[in-house]
């Protein structure tokens, strides 16, 4: 039995169902899916639904219809399980009047947390905030606002973790740190959920996303697996060459290509099959002497990906 | 333009031509900062400032004139119209009254907002605000925009079209500081780069410069061993992680040298092109570097 | 006959014409500051307080003159002159009108800019801070002054019409050219530098107008208890006063002060006009520096 690509095998939170409405609009409408260790993107557009249903994940507000649970139970009702999820939220928690240290530190005492200072501690450290950790929120750059709120979802070793935005504002180098520090604790068994609409950057996280349009689940799974599962839609790859119109005319007689267009010294070719094209190119223009500068594929970034759902084509 | 050195920047000495110009880093690299002092809203501790060849310390008010700013945060009346508060911005720019509800006009259509032009700006959302923002930047016909993080809070389809239509301000004749720490956008819209590392310079060149060398980089679909072995048999330097190769070669053309390969080994080819370095990847070598 | 197509490029047109000079841009500010002020080109209630307070002060005027030249001759006159009042008079009603205006709109200047950080966009444009803040205050003065000195002409030349003797009225009144500018001039120096400070550090429009409100009234009645009691000089806190009393000074009529603190105590009305004038000059000075911050 095959299930779909929404679900996983081993559900840290399954969602079943899930429908939230505020008065008329409908925020979240039956949406089905689970979450298990790792890293899963969380896509769509603004209004798409996506931190109502981050929100509903985190208990922070009760479904309209369907159910939720995470670790086992509900999380609008069990609060214990709050110590065992952590949310970094997208909008500005006004805390400016504390400092890094003990906004972190509160949250460990808030959770229960055993030894918090030491908890605070590794925290910052983690995101690397130990030089800045002593100075007032309201001092900070929107980057390090994002990583001290980080340190704050991480500080009760959270099995679960929401993730809205969480690269926003970070340099070029916090956010490669970030990133692996989103892996490491990926790799522990964590289940950890991001949002963000930088597709880049979810690219480098997650290999698996859920995606949602209109508040409902438009797609779900590997972002190839989905890429591969538009298949009316075929692959576009450009390649650039000297001689472009030899090689461009070999290729349209090859059953695997769909189109062909030349313009200038680049041609766009339309396939079904990638593996074929990329197994027959190099012979193909070796035996007409065509020299290849660029070979690319052009929609398999989770930005087409995602292109194709919200517009279809 | 050329700028000297200053407080929360250092020693940063540049020239940087007409064109699309990148400006990246961090949050509190510097950024803002250069912005304000180019408007002269800022004056530095030292050096000085020159915008199209007028100092923007002593002379602010003719740089304003032929300069555009996109703020980041928040700048809009609630109660005002779109139309109408564009057109002001006009004629604070110094537009005549009469062209200025005309330009307005014109501005909010070419930015995406021609319907929603009458309604108050308070009534708008996120996007819309950006895009408003970016019409008020433009609407007096300036030289020179400004723009500071113009796709914050955008999603996906907003990112897109706000790069777009950066990518359009220069077909209409000015020249562009795109400011921003997300570096795929700049690599996506920019031919030259200003990198700001901490309040330091750390490259001032054409894109282009920044993202060549001399290794190719090819991505395979099958086991890349054989692929290896023949490159480096004649001759190639090669790195490999798990299907990607970075080829080098010292004499030759790589690119034959690699269609041959593979076209005698049979391995399979997803991509193949020249590498390009990142922007990511100037800002990690500095990391190591200072380190 | 050739036939011909063209496509005319709809995209952004660059301006290549005249730029204004920076007079204009400060005019774009002062015009931009009236309209916030009486509601003008916003939702339809902004503009009730604004409008009602102006009719206020301009309809007594219209209907004490209107209801004289009308029924002029029927013999009422003389009883009628006693109800009308005079110049000065009239100011002293129209200056608690222009109070309360004076509290309602600089909060509607200053605020919504600062709060909403349209300053930004200000900072970006080829104007100093000077010519906002001058702009600013110009739009108050402008709209103030109107309110004032409607009123008084239209009791100028009802008083004209009425006497049957224009010219002779209109040359044997020109001193009322110069006083009634000044006055108006004094009881704007007197109610807004203060609530220009006020509205410069308050971030909400309500708490603004409030705090000038209750800061006025409760001045006055400090200032009469302190200086019945403590000190006779502590008469100066009561800012309407001074008011009155250069109304007075002006006009020569002294029934206008009259109850007030300061006369009270007996103090020159010299004293009102520099307590005035280092008020102006403390507002700008504070308004300037504390902007100077924020830009």
């Amino acid at each position: 039995m095959t299930t779909s690509p929404a679900f996983v095998s081993n559900p840290t939170i399954e969602i079943a169902e899930i429908s939230k409405w505020f008065g008329q609009k409908v925020a979240v409408s039956n949406v089905s899916c689970s979450f298990g260790p790792g890293i899963t993107g969380l896509l769509g557009p603004n209004g798409a639904g996506k931190t109502t249903l981050l929100r509903m994940m985190a208990g922070l507000i009760q479904p309209s219809r369907g159910s939720l649970s995470v670790l086992g139970t509900n999380p609008r009702s069990d609060t214990a399980v709050f110590q065992k999820v952590g949310l970094v939220p997208e909008d500005d928690a006004v805390y400016g009047f504390l400092t890094g240290r003990r906004f972190v530190e509160y949250g460990a005492e808030l959770a229960g947390v055993r030894n918090p200072s030491s908890a605070a501690a590794h925290a910052i450290t983690a995101v690397g905030m130990d030089d800045a950790a002593g100075r007032r929120i309201e001092g900070y750059s929107k980057g390090m606002r994002q990583r001290i709120k980080v340190a704050g979802a991480l500080v009760n070793d959270p099995e679960v973790l929401y993730l809205d935005e969480p690269l926003n504002g970070a340099d070029p180098v916090q956010r490669v740190r970030l990133i692996e520090l989103f892996h490491r604790l990926a790799d522990e068994g964590r289940t950890v959920v991001v949002s963000s609409p930088v597709l880049e950057e979810v690219e480098k996280m997650a290999t698996r996303v859920i995606a949602m349009v209109d508040g409902r689940l438009a797609a779900a799974g590997d972002s190839a697996a989905i890429r591969a599962a538009f298949t009316d839609i075929p692959y576009r790859v450009r390649i650039d060459a000297d001689v472009p119109r030899k090689l461009g005319s070999a290729l349209l007689s090859q059953d695997v290509i769909r189109s062909v267009e030349v313009i200038d010294q680049t041609i766009h070719v339309q396939t079904d099959d990638l593996g074929n094209l990329g197994r027959m190119l190099p012979s193909l223009a070796q035996s007409l002497d065509v020299r290849l500068t660029l070979v690319q594929p052009e929609d398999l970034s989770l930005e087409s990906v995602f292109r194709y759902l919200v517009h279809g084509r | 333009m050329s700028f000297g050195d200053v407080q929360a920047l250092q020693d940063v000495d540049l020239e940087v031509p007409a064109g699309r110009i990148g400006l990246v880093g961090a949050n509190g690299a510097g950024k803002s900062t250069l912005i304000k002092i180019l408007l002269g809203m800022l004056n530095p501790t030292g050096g000085a400032t020159e915008v199209f060849g007028t100092s923007a310390q002593r002379h602010p008010l003719a740089v304003r004139s032929r300069v555009g700013y996109m703020p980041e945060g928040d700048c809009f009346p609630p109660d005002q119209s779109a139309a109408d508060f564009v057109s002001y911005t006009a004629e604070l720019g110094g537009l005549p009254s009469s062209e200025s509800r005309q330009r307005a006009s014109e501005v909010l259509t070419l930015v995406g907002l021609a319907e929603e032009r009458f309604r108050d700006l308070g009534e708008f959302s996120t996007g819309m605000k950006q895009r408003a923002k970016l019409a008020q930047a433009i609407v007096h016909s300036p030289e020179l925009v400004l723009l500071d993080e113009p796709a914050s809070g955008l999603d996906p389809d907003g990112r897109e079209d706000m790069l777009n239509l950066i990518n359009r301000l220069g077909d209409f004749g000015m020249s562009v500081v795109f400011s921003s720490h997300v570096l795929g956008d700049i690599e996506r819209t920019c031919d030259w780069v200003v990198m700001l590392n901490e309040g330091r310079l750390l490259r001032n060149e054409p894109l282009a410069a920044i993202r060549a060398s001399n290794a190719v980089q090819v991505v395979l679909l099958d086991d890349p061993a054989p692929a290896v072995a023949a490159l480096e048999a004649r001759g190639a330097r090669v790195r490999t992680a798990d299907r990607t190769l970075d080829v080098e070669f010292d004499t030759g053309d790589p690119f034959v040298a690699i269609r041959d390969v593979l076209a005698e080994t049979g391995v399979g080819l997803r991509s193949l092109g020249s590498k390009q370095t990142t922007l990511e990847d100037v800002y990690l070598a500095e990391e190591e570097y200072t380190l | 006959m050739s036939s011909e197509g063209a496509i005319f490029d709809l995209d952004y047109r660059r301006y290549e014409g005249e730029r204004t000079g920076r007079a204009k841009v400060r005019w774009a500010i002062v015009r931009d500051g009236v309209r916030k002020v009486l509601g003008l080109r916003r939702k339809a209630r902004r503009k009730v307080l604004p409008w009602g307070l102006i009719i206020l002060a301009v309809l007594p005027a219209i209907a004490i003159v209107g209801f004289q030249v009308f029924t002029q001759g029927l013999g009422a006159d003389e009883l009628l002159e006693d109800l009308i009042p005079g110049h000065a008079d009239y100011f002293g009603f129209t200056y608690q009108l222009t109070f309360l205006f004076i509290a309602l709109a600089t909060p509607e200047l200053l605020i919504p800019d600062r709060v909403s950080n349209v300053l930004t966009v200000y900072a970006s444009r080829p104007l100093t801070l000077l010519d906002y803040l001058l702009a600013r205050v110009g739009s108050l003065l402008m709209v103030v002054l109107a309110f004032t000195l409607i009123p008084q002409i239209v009791l100028y030349l009802g008083g004209a019409v009425l006497s049957g003797d224009l010219v002779g009225h209109l040359t044997g009144n020109l001193d009322l050219l110069w006083k009634i500018p000044t006055g108006s001039l004094a009881v704007f120096a007197t109610q807004a530098g203060v609530a220009f400070i006020i509205s410069a550090y308050a971030r909400r429009r309500g708490i603004a107008a409030g705090i000038y409100i209750g800061f006025t009234i409760i001045s006055g009645g400090v200032a009469f208890g302190l200086a019945e009691t403590v000190n006779r000089w502590f008469a100066i806190i009561d800012l309407q006063a001074h008011a009155s009393v250069l109304i007075a000074e002006i006009f020569g009529q002294e029934n206008i002060a009259e109850g007030t603190a300061l006369t009270e105590q007996g103090i020159s009305s010299w004293v009102s006009i520099i307590a005035v004038v280092a008020i102006a000059a403390a507002a700008s000075v504070l308004l300037y520096r504390r902007y100077r911050k924020l830009m």
